[in-house]
């Protein structure tokens, strides 16, 4: 195993012990003389500059300025120089020479060049940085009203698909970079606050607005720092820290509504339905002649009313006519207005080598239907202590969130969203005394949904945990080690009460289910990660800036999960699993219980450098070594590697000399990189595993699951080019890079002979195919205005992702979903049966066969792959942000072009055979053939409807994601000199769409097909900031 | 020094640290068992057989397709197409059509992996003092098995048995989950079987008649097995050898009346050399007749017409139900309450049957023998049975195939007896429309289709002909 030799540890001056050491010597550091030094920091134009990292030169000591741009600290006597920086301004030096005041307008510099790129290991000048990588920084995602804030990123990044699933409170994205770099294993990129790994899809806990910046990593050199685990992007969190200072109290509260979404979908009201079941009776005939059906049930085309008396007549008519009376919207009863509050309270400040950021907020979000909601406590707790040989920084963060969720997510009768479409209108809500029309049947549908929702429970509570520390100490002028340590933590406890007084409990005849069922479960989810680390950094004459740095990494990821299902439970007491039954031979109510328990680990060693010459070329490189315990003993190790290269094009003389062109900077990488987190087959994918079973009377052990002993790592590499600009003063700005990303050894379906043991047409995932991900991504930025009291600035982004599947190294194509993974195909590709419309003689369902033929016959085995794939190839975001003096305003769209989408929703609601047939409302636009001539969009209700390219629609769409408008309050608003700054504003989210798709929001459901999920509601907050 | 000591906490600090890498990176599953620990002890190799028994529950298999495709069953009155493919001869080597003859293919091997899974581990497996004996029983247990695990495949997907013909199936001895296999011949495969049949009865070592259990592997049932194939193999010695050997070991005789018909709701275990255990599972139970009492799958005119009146196979055999339409009896209801029963693999009476047939057959034929045999079983069945005498071998043979039909209905035998014997399948008009009244004996159809999912993952593997 790796070990990093510390060559000059002899100098050590200060203890270098485990972190429980430490904290125990904490209070006795620092002892050397100090002085104090203040001042204000604005811009050009006068403004004050928030967050201006002020630092002796050298050193780590320092602090940042407040919102005022005042700063003040103390600093060793013998400090001699002090330095101003801050993204998007020239850095400043003065000699201190026994001042103890500094106060100085920086000037606007260079937009991107200058950013910091935080890649979580490390934090490295933008300039110095041979990858591609994009910033969101805390303006662009503060108070957007969602709980987790992976669904922020839509829009904001190129080379970034983000997709936001569901609209239920606390729903993470979909979301990965520069297209799918996997088939068998996920493809989410690895996130990291503050130096610490955290659980993929679990963010509910954490609070966006105490975040600094977001930094997206895409190319390999991120990667390859990440190795194992880089292939998929990084997302790198930044927390904030505290100002120096006194200390400055914030406090935030927006509050808010949300709804539904405007979407073209419309089931039919009562008129519609019953005259389109009256159309459906007179094909079908007297097997359509049923109460079911009131629409031709009580018609007069009916040949059922002729046989009737005058008085059956009238009592027919009169049925009819109450019916037609009944005109429920089940859209309307089923969504319901949301609400949304956040309130936050801030604590940031600091003395001269302490600095503390504390942060409390609650969190409350109502969904748009009922039982949804999320609740969330949060309390971050970030303190830094530097001083010119120490530093030590806490980042902690707790989260307590609990969450309502809606019946069943699933698409089934107690879906919600559902039901909204196929209830029929003319079914009554309630009944007189307010209790819901319950009853057998699709008539109850609706009723019966929301019956069930007013009884059960299904609920979570989850705490989440994320701590971490680092350690970092000036061992020499050049040499300095660091330990990082921190743990991410995460429990969720989880009650589903199925109440036995809810009507469809109560008319099952099974016991289990009419007695009322209780679960609860219990999650936990621990990650600690250990990383120390030595970096040497030093300038040579001047001219040559060498940085290396080596560290070792130990992950290891500890899963356990307990289910207790208990059945015969009292209605009394729905929160507690002591309100079951036990089961006995008699009542048969025997409750289950079951969980697992589950272990990786990671271990890692890296050695990277950067060597710079004259700030005008700079070439990096690293080395890492990674190790898994998914994977066999003699494949487990693996070496990643990158190099990168960057020209400061800019300072070269034929360059400086075009006045147009302030900055030039050209940027290419290659690495390699690993896919640790996402190996698909759990834990242990390369032992074969035992299950213990049963065989007659006698216990057994049975083989599982074959395990394949040749696993090995899927490999990705990326190569990177990439430019960063400045020109016309400084007015447009940007950067564009291309990529070509191949994955090898990719995990790949393989059938199985049935020699294995594990019956015909087994599978297990190997090593075989390859894949290829390429494209191109931009970020543009045009500064329109730009004077004291106006800047207009205009950004967009974009990307194309071309993505390819090379070779399956062999094996057969294989459907996964609604798409077979076929050689020379994008993944993602629809697969199925082609529709060729109705036959407008007979009203026959029409499709091609594989040759391109019309047949009448349906048959799987036509499927084609010919209909596009769900994951859009363009996508990108652009918006503006107006500032005019106290007033600001800004506004992000949001697009992808090109994906295809199953729309499930229209497979259930454009069935006249399956669905209208039984008593389920359809869509308003229905069209089946009734008549020889029809030209119609749907068959003959005869013919069944079955799945088919007909339902493969457009999912492109271009969205208002973030509209806002604040206002600040000049300076001096409080005579008192309490308030310092404060500001109020408005925003909304999602407001409007734009797309051709027709379901209730073409982002919501699976990435391939919609299932009627909850869709992304529409948001509409004020809020309002003080920081006394 | 002081700087030492802190030195010293560094190094040692970073070294705990990755020194117990190691250890970390050998991570063992917490909720299965690995190769590591599954079968540590000869307990844990006992469990790791019973499952190779479970597994062989796929002989349920052989009973379902051996009556479908041949002239011992119709569809049933309920039938809503379960079967169909298989009844009227239109399965294929995919699943849509041809999923219950593709079904042992799958199903034996995986008797036979679980085999070689756990070999390695009982001949490994620490053992106490004393348990040498033990693990001599465990091993030839599962020796066996992997036996009848390749005999079954032999059975289904090859043609009648000529040691030269190529296309056997590949011979496991090894459990190789990535292994793409060839055939082997029909010959190499039966070498392996008569192997571990002849290593697990030496391991077994004899029983005696109040030791015998017919839920384990014995010497005795061993040797039932060992008649059956050497009657498929056509050695009428060896299959004269191995019945009298079961016969004269007297651990099940033939019995009557009564103590027959409770063979079949496991009232008793008479008869019965080996069977396959059922705890809660009605699979057998329900194989024909749903627990619901639909009739999927009914016995034929034919074969309810070829018993005697007297005969008490016929009323054990098949029943009428309220509806008026007949259904399978036999391995339909259980004594123990429900529709949970045994498969009764392997019982004595097919051991008259097999010494029989071999007499007949054999070079020189003992027609006075195997009228004994036939006449013994018969009397044992028939109230009031006078002997018959047979005066050709020709004419003992066509009656002992006729017995086997009525006397082993629904077991897994008719449609295997009549390839074995090259004769087609020739079912009444009462039974099938013309198209599905007679399959040639010249038929492939004889020959089960290979998996189309083998033949794609495994390019080793060569279809049978005309699939």
């Amino acid at each position: 195993m790796m070990i990093v030799v510390l060559p000059k540890l002899r100098r050590i001056q200060k203890g270098f012990f485990c972190i429980a050491i430490m904290l125990a010597f904490l209070p006795g550091i620092a002892f050397s003389q100090t002085k104090n030094i203040s001042g204000k920091i604005t811009d050009a134009n006068g403004t004050p500059l928030a967050n201006v990292s002020v630092v002796i030169k050298g050193t780590t000591v320092g602090t940042t300025t407040a919102t005022d741009g005042t700063y003040s600290f103390s600093a060793p006597a013998n400090a001699k120089q002090i330095e101003f920086s801050i993204l998007g301004f020239e850095t400043q030096e003065f000699v201190i020479n026994g001042r103890a005041k500094f106060s100085t307008a920086l000037v606007a510099s260079s937009k991107l060049l200058e950013q910091v790129v935080v890649t979580g290991i490390s934090k490295t000048k933008k300039s110095e940085y041979a990858g591609a990588s994009s910033k969101v920084s805390e303006r662009d995602m503060k108070n957007v009203p969602v709980a987790s804030f992976d669904q922020v990123l839509q829009g904001k990044v190129p080379g970034l698909t983000v997709l936001s699933s569901s609209g239920a409170p606390g729903t993470s994205a979909s979301i990965f970079i520069r297209g799918q770099g996997s088939i068998q294993g996920q493809v989410s990129p690895l996130f990291i606050v503050d130096g610490i790994p955290v659980e993929q899809g679990v963010f509910q806990g954490m609070n966006s607005n105490d975040f600094q910046s977001i930094d997206i990593l895409r190319d390999a050199s991120a990667a390859a720092l990440y190795g194992s685990r880089g292939s998929s992007g990084v997302i790198v969190v930044t927390t904030k820290r505290g100002a120096s200072g006194k200390v400055r109290m914030t406090f935030s509260h927006q509050t808010g509504i949300k709804d539904k979404p405007s979407f073209p979908y419309r089931p039919m009201n009562t008129t519609e339905l019953l005259k389109t079941q009256e159309d459906y009776g007179k094909i079908i005939g007297p097997s359509a002649s049923t109460p079911v059906l009131p629409g031709y049930y009580y018609s007069h085309s009916n040949p059922r009313y002729g046989t009737l008396t005058d008085e059956g007549k009238a009592a027919s008519d009169h049925a009819y006519d109450s019916i037609s009376k009944i005109n429920t919207n089940w859209i309307d009863e089923i969504f319901r207005r949301g609400i949304f509050q956040n309130t936050q309270l801030t604590f940031s400040g600091g003395t001269g080598k302490t600095r503390i950021y504390s942060s409390v907020a609650l969190y409350h979000e109502e969904g748009i239907t009922a039982r949804s909601d999320l609740r969330r406590v949060t309390v971050r707790n970030n303190l830094d202590y530097s001083d010119d040989k120490f530093t030590f920084a806490v980042s902690l963060n707790i989260g307590y969130t609990k969450r309502n969720f809606i019946e069943s997510a699933a698409f089934n009768t107690s879906n919600p969203f559902s039901i909204a479409t196929l209830s029929a209108p003319y079914a009554k809500v309630t009944n007189t005394d307010g209790s819901y029309t319950t009853g057998t049947g699709t008539l109850y549908l609706g009723a019966n949904q929301l019956d069930i929702t007013s009884y059960d429970q299904n609920y979570s509570d989850q705490l989440k945990g994320t701590l971490g520390f680092t350690l970092e100490y000036k061992l020499s002028k050049n040499l300095s080690a660091a330990l990082t340590t921190g743990v991410d933590f995460r429990e969720t406890q989880g009650t589903v009460y199925g109440s036995p007084l809810a009507y469809q409990r109560l008319s099952s005849t099974t016991i289990t289910t009419h007695s009322g069922s209780q679960t609860e479960s219990l999650t936990r989810f621990v990650t600690p990660t250990v990383r120390p680390s030595i970096t040497f950094r030093k300038t040579f004459s001047g001219k040559h800036d060498i940085e290396i740095t080596a560290l070792t990494e130990y992950i290891r990821q500890v899963n356990k999960a307990i289910t207790a299902l208990g059945f015969g439970v009292d209605p009394k007491r729905p929160n507690s699993i002591a309100a079951i039954t036990q089961g006995n031979g008699d009542n048969k109510l025997f409750a289950q219980i079951g969980g697992g328990k589950s272990e990786n680990t990671l271990t890692s060693g890296l050695i990277m450098g950067r060597y710079t010459f004259n700030k005008k070329y700079s070439f990096t490189g690293s080395y890492r070594q990674d190790a898994s315990s998914k994977l066999p003993s003699d494949t487990r190790w693996i070496g990643f590697y990158s190099i990168g290269g960057i020209w400061e094009l800019s300072r070269e003389n034929f360059i400086r000399s075009v006045r147009a062109i302030n900055s030039l900077r050209l940027r290419a990488s290659y690495g390699s990189s690993g896919n640790a987190d996402n190996i698909p087959g759990g834990d242990y994918p390369y032992q074969a595993s035992y299950t213990g079973g049963q065989y007659g009377a006698l216990k057994t052990i049975e083989a599982l699951t074959p395990g394949n002993p040749n696993f090995k790592w899927e490999t990705t590499y990326i190569t990177n080019i990439g430019v960063d600009f400045e020109l016309l003063n400084r007015r447009l700005y940007g950067n564009v890079d291309v990529y070509n990303k191949v994955t090898k050894d990719l995990f790949v379906q393989k059938t199985l002979s049935a020699t294995a043991g594990f019956g015909n047409g087994a599978s297990l995932d190997v090593n075989g195919g390859k894949l290829s991900n390429r494209g191109v991504e931009f970020v543009i930025n045009g500064d329109v205005i730009r004077n004291k009291n106006l800047t207009w600035t205009i950004f967009a982004n974009g990307s194309y992702n071309k993505n390819k599947v090379v070779s399956l190294g062999g094996e057969t194509s294989y459907e996964q979903g609604t798409e077979l993974i076929t050689v020379g195909m994008p993944l993602g590709s629809h697969y199925t049966v082609e529709w060729a419309g109705v036959d407008a003689a007979t009203g026959q369902p029409l499709y091609y066969d594989k040759n391109g033929k019309i047949t009448n016959v349906y048959n799987a085995d036509n499927a084609v792959q010919k209909f596009g794939t769900w994951d859009a190839p363009w996508k990108g975001g652009f918006g503006t942000n107006i500032r005019y003096k106290g007033f600001d305003l800004s506004l992000l769209f949001s697009w992808q072009r090109g994906g295809k989408k199953d729309d499930n929703l229209e497979f259930f609601t454009q069935n006249p055979a399956q669905f209208l047939g039984v008593g389920y409302n359809q869509s308003s636009d229905l069209n089946f053939w009734k008549q020889p001539g029809d030209i119609a969009t749907s068959p003959s209700p005869i013919y069944a409807t079955n799945f088919s390219s007909k339902s493969i629609h457009d999912a492109s769409f271009l969205r208002l994601r973030d509209l806002s408008i604040g206002y600040n309050f000049p300076k001096g608003i409080s005579k008192s000199k309490l308030v310092s700054n404060m500001r109020v504003y408005l925003q909304g989210n999602n407001l409007f769409i734009w797309t051709k798709w027709r379901g209730m929001d073409p982002e919501a459901g699976g990435v391939n097909i919609n299932l009627s999920e909850y869709p992304n509601p529409r948001t509409l907050t004020a809020g309002l900031e003080i920081t006394f | 020094m002081k700087y030492k000591i802190k030195y010293s906490f560094f190094v040692l600090i970073v070294f705990t640290l990755f020194s117990s890498c190691k250890k970390d990176l050998n991570l063992q599953p917490i909720d299965s068992f690995s190769d590591a620990n599954a079968f540590l002890s000869l307990d844990d190799v006992q469990l790791g057989v019973n499952g190779a028994y479970g597994r062989y529950g796929t002989y349920a298999n052989d009973m379902y397709v051996n009556a479908l495709i041949s002239d011992e069953s119709k569809l049933g009155a309920d039938n809503a197409g379960q079967g169909a493919f298989s009844y009227r001869w239109q399965y294929s080597s995919d699943a849509s059509s041809g999923g219950d003859v593709i079904e042992a293919f799958g199903g034996y091997y995986a008797v036979i992996d679980q085999v070689n899974r756990v070999l390695p581990f009982a001949m490994t497996a620490s053992v106490k003092a004393g348990e040498e004996e033990r693990r001599n029983q465990l091993k030839g247990q599962l020796l066996a098995l992997r036996a009848l695990g390749h005999f079954g495949l032999l059975q289904a997907y090859c043609k009648n048995y000529d040691p030269s013909d190529p296309l056997g199936v590949p011979v496991l001895l090894k459990s190789d989950p990535l292994g793409k296999p060839a055939r082997n011949s029909m010959g190499e495969v039966m070498a392996s079987i008569e192997s571990d049949l002849d290593s697990a009865k030496t391991l077994l070592q004899s029983t005696s008649v109040s030791a015998f259990s017919d839920t384990v592997i014995n010497s005795i049932n061993i040797a039932a097995y060992q008649a059956r194939i050497a009657l498929y193999r056509r050695d009428y010695d060896a299959a004269i050898t191995y019945s009298t050997e079961v016969i004269n070991s007297g651990v099940k005789p033939l019995v009557s009346g009564s103590d027959f018909q409770g063979i079949w709701t496991d009232a008793n275990a008479n008869e019965t050399l080996f069977r396959i255990k059922f705890l809660t599972s009605s699979a057998i139970g329900s194989l024909w007749t749903t627990t619901g009492g639909q009739v999927y799958v009914a016995p034929s005119d034919k074969l309810t017409a070829s018993y005697d009146a007297a005969d008490i196979r016929k009323n054990s055999y098949i029943a009428t139900n309220p509806g008026g339409n007949r259904y399978v009896n036999k391995f339909f209801q259980s004594s123990r309450g429900g529709r949970v029963v045994d498969i009764k693999a392997c019982r004595i009476s097919e051991m008259y049957l097999v010494r029989a047939e071999a007499y007949a057959k054999r070079s020189n034929p003992d027609l006075a023998a195997g009228a004994t045999d036939l006449n013994t079983l018969r009397a044992s069945r028939i109230t009031g049975y006078t002997d018959e005498n047979f005066v050709s071998a020709t004419g003992l043979i066509d009656a002992i195939l006729q017995e086997r039909f009525k006397e082993l209905a629904f077991e897994g035998f008719r449609l295997f007896d009549l390839k074995r014997n090259n004769l087609p399948v020739e079912r009444l008009a009462a039974d099938a429309s013309p198209a599905w009244q007679t399959l040639p004996a010249s038929s492939n159809l004889f020959v089960f289709p290979i998996p189309r999912t083998e033949t794609n993952a495994n390019p080793n593997m060569v279809q049978n002909s005309g699939y």
